[in-house]
C-alpha cells in the first residue's frame, strides 16, 4: 500500500475466504528512522486490531493467513498513532514550508520489507484522491497544461496540534515547531484559528513565546493575551520588552489590562504604566525603557567591565547613553568608540555631547526623519528638562515609520540599512 | 488561575452576548423580510403558529452550533471533515454553497428593489450594490461594519409599530397562534418551508459555529452562550412575528398582494404614512447588503476550512487566492444574475429560501450526529430531546418537500 486511503474501507478476508471486516484504520508506532505500520483495525460491528506483520496484501486483495477465530490480536503501545482518527484529514503543520495545511492522505514506503510512514499529502491531488476523482487531476492537467501537483510532507516535518479529537485533547510538546526562527512561529500562527493560536502559546516555553508574539499582527497579539490565563499572560509579557508589552496591552479592555499588569512583578508593571500613559502615534508612545545608560564620570574599562557585568536586557547596547547624577543626558558613546578607545581614558572625553534627541510628545513622522537624517540605530527620547526617558530602536521605528519619509527624497542613493527598512516597510 | 470571578464572569457576558443574537439578527435579512412579508400578504395570520415551532428548531439547533464552536473551537466544515472524510465534508459545502449562492442573489436582489424605490435602474444599482459590497469586505474591518448593519437592523422594528396601529383582531391573532392551520394546499406548504428555511438557514449552522469559535468561548461559558443564543431565537421570531401581522393586517385585509416586493411598504403604513415606502427602502436597502456580504464570507471561510485552504481577511489576495476568489465569485455571479433582464426579483428573493428550507436536513443531518460524537464534544453531547427536536425540524422539511414534488408543478405560484 502507497496511501491511506487505497485501503481504508477494504474487506479483509481470513484463509478461508470469509470476510473478517472492513479496515477502519491503521495504527504506526513511532520509531526510527520513520514511523512503522504495525497494526490495522478491521471493523464489523466490532473492532479488533490485528498486527500487520500477518496481514497478506496482493492485487487488490487483502487476506489474514488464519482463520477468522484465530486471529491474534495486538498489544497496543503507548506512543501508537491511529492514522485515520488523529492524523487524515486533520489540520497539521508543515515545519518544512511553515504552512499550517489539512492532511489529504498519508504516504507510506515500503523498505526491507517493512512498511513504514513516509509522510503526508496536503496537495490538491491528495484531496481529489481522497474524494474519489482523482482522474479530474489528469484532466485539470490536460486544460491547463499544468500538473496538478503532488507533494508528499516528510514525517519529520509534521507537527500534529491535536493527538485525540475532542475536548480532553493531550497536549503534545511542540518540539518541532518551537525549535523554528520565532519569525517563522508567528507566521504559522497566523494561519491557524483562535483556538489553535491559543494552544501554541499556552505549550511554548515563555521566552519563546515572547519572542514570537511581538512577531504577529497586532491584532493576533491582542487576541491571543486575551485568551490565556492571566498568570501566564503576565509572564510572557514580563518576558518581552517593556514597549512591546505596553503595545500589546494598549490594543485589550481596560478591565482585562488592568488584571494583567497587576499579576505583573511591581517593577516591570512599573515600566509598561509609564509607557503606555503616552500617546499611541509619538515618540513616547514608541519608545523602550531598556536602554544603557552610563555616568559620565566612567573610563572606557569601567563602562566595559559594567556593560558585561549587567549583561543588559537592553534591546540596543550599540549606543551608550551617558548620564550625570539627575540622569540628565549629557552624552552618547557608541559601542566602536568604546572599544578602540584607551581603556583608562574617561568616557566623558570622547563623548558626543551635542546628542540628537526627541521629545516624547514629537510625533512618530518627526522622530522617522531624524532617524534617516542622521542613519541612526536607535534615538534616546528626553524631557523638557532633558531627562532621558527611554529609547527609539530602529527596528520598533521601522513598524510605524509613515512610508512616504523614505519616498521623500528621490534621487538620493540609499544606504544599505535604508534599503532594508525600505523593503521591511513595504512587506 | 487567578482571575477575579465577579469581575470575570461580567466580562465574560459582555463578551460572549452576541453570537446568537447577532446570527439571529442576521437572520433578519432582505430574504427575510420578503418570506415573512409574503407569508402575511398571501396567507394572513395562518402562518403565525409556524413560529412558535421555529423558534424552537432555531433555539435547539444554533444551540447545537454555538456549543460545537465552544467546545471544539473549530467551525462545522472541519469538524464534517474530520468526523465523516473528505467525501461527506466535500458534499456538505456543495449544499452550503448552493443554498448560499441563492441567498446571495436573493441578497442582490433586495438591493436592486431598495434602490429601485429610490428611482435607481437596476442595471446601475447592482454594480454599484456589488463594488460597495466587495470594498466593505475588504477594505474595513468587517466585525465592525456588521454592528452597524445590526443595530440599523433595529429599523424593523417599525414593523412592532405599525402592527399595533394596524389594530388587527387581537383575538383573532391570539386564535391562530394556537390553533394551528393545517392545508395541503401546495402554496401554503411551499411558504410553511420558506418560513422554516429563511428562519434556521443551513449558513446559520455555518456562521455560529465559526463565530463562537473565534471568539474563543469556552465550555465554561455555555451557560451565557445558551441565554444568547436563545434571547436572540424568540427576537427573530416577535420580529417575524410583527412583520407578518402587519402585512396581514394592511395587505392581506384588503384583499391585495404583493406582486412586486416594493409593494410590501403597504405594511408599514399605519406607521409612516406616505412614507412608508421610504422607510421600507432603508430596512431592506440595510437587511440586503448586511446578507450580502455575510453570506459570501461564511461561504468561502467554509470553504476553505474544510479543504485546508488559507483564508482570512488579513491575508492578501495572493496568498489566499481560493478565499479571495470564492467570496468575489459569489458576489459577481450573483449580481449577474439579478441583472437578467425580466426575471421577477420577487421571486429570486423568496425562492432561495424554499430552497434553503428544502436543504437544511441535510446538514441538520451532520449536526446532530457531530455534536453527539463523545469523540469531539466530551461531556458536553447533546441531550436526547435536543436530538429529537432537531430530528423532527429535518423530517418534517423532507416531509413537506416530498409534498411539494408530489404537487403538480402549475398548481404551484408563490407569489
Amino acid at each position: 500500500m502507497q496511501f491511506l486511503t487505497e485501503v481504508l474501507g477494504r474487506t479483509v478476508f481470513d484463509n478461508t475466504g470469509e470476510p473478517v471486516g472492513k479496515v477502519r484504520d491503521v495504527i504506526v508506532t513511532p520509531m526510527e528512522p520513520l514511523p512503522l505500520v504495525t497494526a490495522v483495525v478491521v471493523g464489523n460491528g466490532s473492532e479488533r486490531t490485528i498486527p500487520w506483520n500477518i496481514v497478506r496484501e496482493e492485487v487488490g486483495r487483502i487476506s489474514l493467513p488464519v482463520r477468522k477465530d484465530r486471529i491474534p490480536s495486538y498489544t497496543p503501545k503507548e506512543n501508537d498513532i491511529r492514522l485515520k482518527k488523529e492524523v487524515l484529514d486533520r489540520q497539521i503543520v508543515d515545519v518544512h514550508d511553515y504552512k499550517v495545511v489539512r492532511v489529504n492522505d498519508v504516504r507510506f514506503i515500503e523498505t526491507a520489507g517493512q512498511l513504514r510512514l513516509l509522510g503526508v499529502d496536503a496537495s490538491t491531488r491528495g484531496l481529489l484522491r481522497e474524494l474519489g476523482i482523482e482522474w479530474l487531476a489528469n484532466a485539470l492537467r490536460a486544460i491547463f497544461r499544468k500538473p496538478v501537483p503532488e507533494k508528499i510532507i516528510a514525517w519529520d516535518d509534521v507537527e500534529t496540534l491535536e493527538r485525540s479529537a475532542g475536548p480532553i485533547k493531550l497536549k503534545i510538546p511542540l518540539e518541532k515547531l518551537s525549535r523554528l526562527h520565532p519569525s517563522d512561529i508567528a507566521d504559522i500562527i497566523e494561519q491557524m484559528n483562535p483556538t489553535q493560536r491559543a494552544d501554541v502559546i499556552e505549550s511554548l516555553d515563555i521566552e519563546t513565546a515572547a519572542d514570537v508574539l511581538p512577531e504577529a499582527s497586532p491584532e493576533i497579539q491582542a487576541e491571543i493575551i486575551e485568551g490565556i490565563d492571566t498568570e501566564r499572560a503576565s509572564d510572557i509579557l514580563e518576558e518581552m520588552d517593556p514597549d512591546e508589552a505596553a503595545d500589546i496591552l494598549g490594543d485589550l479592555p481596560e478591565e482585562r489590562k488592568k488584571e494583567i499588569l497587576d499579576e505583573m512583578q511591581p517593577e516591570e508593571a512599573e515600566d509598561v504604566r509609564q509607557l503606555l500613559s503616552y500617546e499611541d502615534e509619538t515618540a513616547g508612545g514608541l519608545m523602550t525603557t531598556e536602554y544603557v545608560a552610563v555616568p559620565s564620570e566612567m573610563t572606557a574599562q569601567q563602562t566595559i567591565d559594567y556593560l558585561r557585568e549587567l549583561a543588559p536586557d537592553a534591546e540596543t547596547i550599540y549606543y551608550l547613553y551617558v548620564v550625570n547624577e539627575d540622569n540628565k543626558l549629557v552624552g552618547v558613546i557608541s559601542l566602536r568608540d568604546l572599544i578602540v578607545a584607551k581603556p583608562d581614558t574617561p568616557i566623558s572625553q570622547f563623548m558626543v555631547t551635542r546628542v540628537i534627541h526627541v521629545h516624547p510628545e514629537a510625533s512618530v513622522r518627526e522622530a522617522a526623519e531624524l532617524f534617516q537624517k542622521y542613519n541612526l540605530l536607535a534615538l534616546p527620547v528626553v524631557d523638557y528638562d532633558n531627562q532621558l526617558k527611554g529609547i527609539i530602536t530602529v527596528d520598533d521605528m521601522l513598524e510605524h515609520i509613515p512610508a512616504e519619509v523614505w519616498h521623500g527624497r528621490p534621487g538620493r542613493k540609499l544606504t544599505a540599512l535604508e534599503q532594508r527598512l525600505r523593503h521591511e516597510v513595504e512587506a | 488561575m487567578r482571575r477575579h470571578a465577579g469581575k470575570f464572569r461580567l466580562a465574560a457576558l459582555f463578551a460572549i452576548l452576541g453570537p446568537g443574537i447577532i446570527n439571529a439578527s442576521s437572520d433578519n435579512d432582505a430574504a427575510g423580510i420578503t418570506t415573512y412579508s409574503l407569508a402575511g400578504a398571501r396567507h394572513g395570520l395562518a402562518l403565525l403558529w409556524v413560529l412558535i415551532p421555529v423558534t424552537i428548531s432555531l433555539a435547539v439547533t444554533a444551540e447545537m452550533g454555538a456549543r460545537m464552536g465552544a467546545v471544539t473551537g473549530k467551525g462545522l466544515g472541519a469538524i464534517i471533515r474530520e468526523k465523516f472524510g473528505a467525501r461527506w465534508a466535500a458534499f456538505a459545502i456543495l449544499v452550503m454553497l448552493v443554498a448560499n449562492f441563492g441567498t446571495t442573489t436573493a441578497e442582490f436582489a433586495g438591493i436592486s428593489t431598495s434602490l429601485g424605490i429610490f428611482g435607481m435602474s437596476r442595471f446601475i444599482a447592482v454594480p454599484v450594490g456589488a463594488i460597495a459590497v466587495w470594498l466593505l469586505i475588504t477594505r474595513f474591518d468587517y466585525r465592525r461594519v456588521h454592528r452597524v448593519f445590526l443595530i440599523s437592523s433595529a429599523l424593523y422594528l417599525t414593523y412592532v409599530a405599525s402592527g399595533f396601529l394596524a389594530k388587527p383582531d387581537w383575538s383573532h391573532v391570539f386564535e391562530s397562534m394556537v390553533r394551528p392551520t393545517i392545508s395541503a394546499d401546495p402554496n401554503y406548504i411551499l411558504m410553511v418551508v420558506a418560513v422554516i428555511g429563511t428562519t434556521v438557514t443551513p449558513w446559520g449552522q455555518f456562521f455560529i459555529q465559526s463565530y463562537t469559535a473565534d471568539k474563543r468561548a469556552k465550555p465554561e461559558d455555555l451557560s451565557y452562550l445558551r441565554a444568547d443564543v436563545y434571547i436572540g431565537s424568540v427576537f427573530v421570531s416577535f420580529i417575524a412575528f410583527f412583520i407578518i401581522l402587519a402585512c396581514a393586517a394592511t395587505i392581506h385585509r384588503a384583499g391585495l398582494t404583493i406582486s412586486e416586493a416594493a409593494d410590501a411598504a403597504r405594511a408599514l403604513m399605519p406607521l409612516a404614512g406616505k412614507f412608508a415606502s421610504l422607510l421600507f427602502a432603508f430596512g431592506l436597502l440595510n437587511a440586503s447588503l448586511l446578507g450580502a456580504a455575510i453570506l459570501p464570507l461564511t461561504s468561502a471561510y467554509a470553504t476553505c476550512e474544510t479543504f485546508g485552504w488559507e483564508s482570512g481577511l488579513d491575508k492578501r489576495p495572493r496568498e489566499a487566492p481560493i478565499f479571495f476568489g470564492l467570496f468575489t465569485f459569489f458576489i459577481a455571479a450573483a449580481s449577474l444574475v439579478v441583472l437578467i433582464p425580466h426575471l421577477p426579483l420577487l421571486q429570486i428573493m423568496f425562492l432561495p429560501q424554499v430552497l434553503n428550507g428544502i436543504l437544511l436536513p441535510i446538514i441538520l443531518v451532520f449536526v446532530v450526529k457531530a455534536s453527539s460524537d463523545a469523540d469531539f464534544m466530551g461531556r458536553y453531547t447533546n441531550s436526547r430531546s435536543f436530538n429529537v427536536i432537531a430530528i423532527i425540524t429535518a423530517a418534517v422539511l423532507i416531509i413537506l418537500t416530498i409534498l411539494l414534488l408530489g404537487a403538480p408543478l402549475f398548481h404551484i405560484s408563490p407569489v
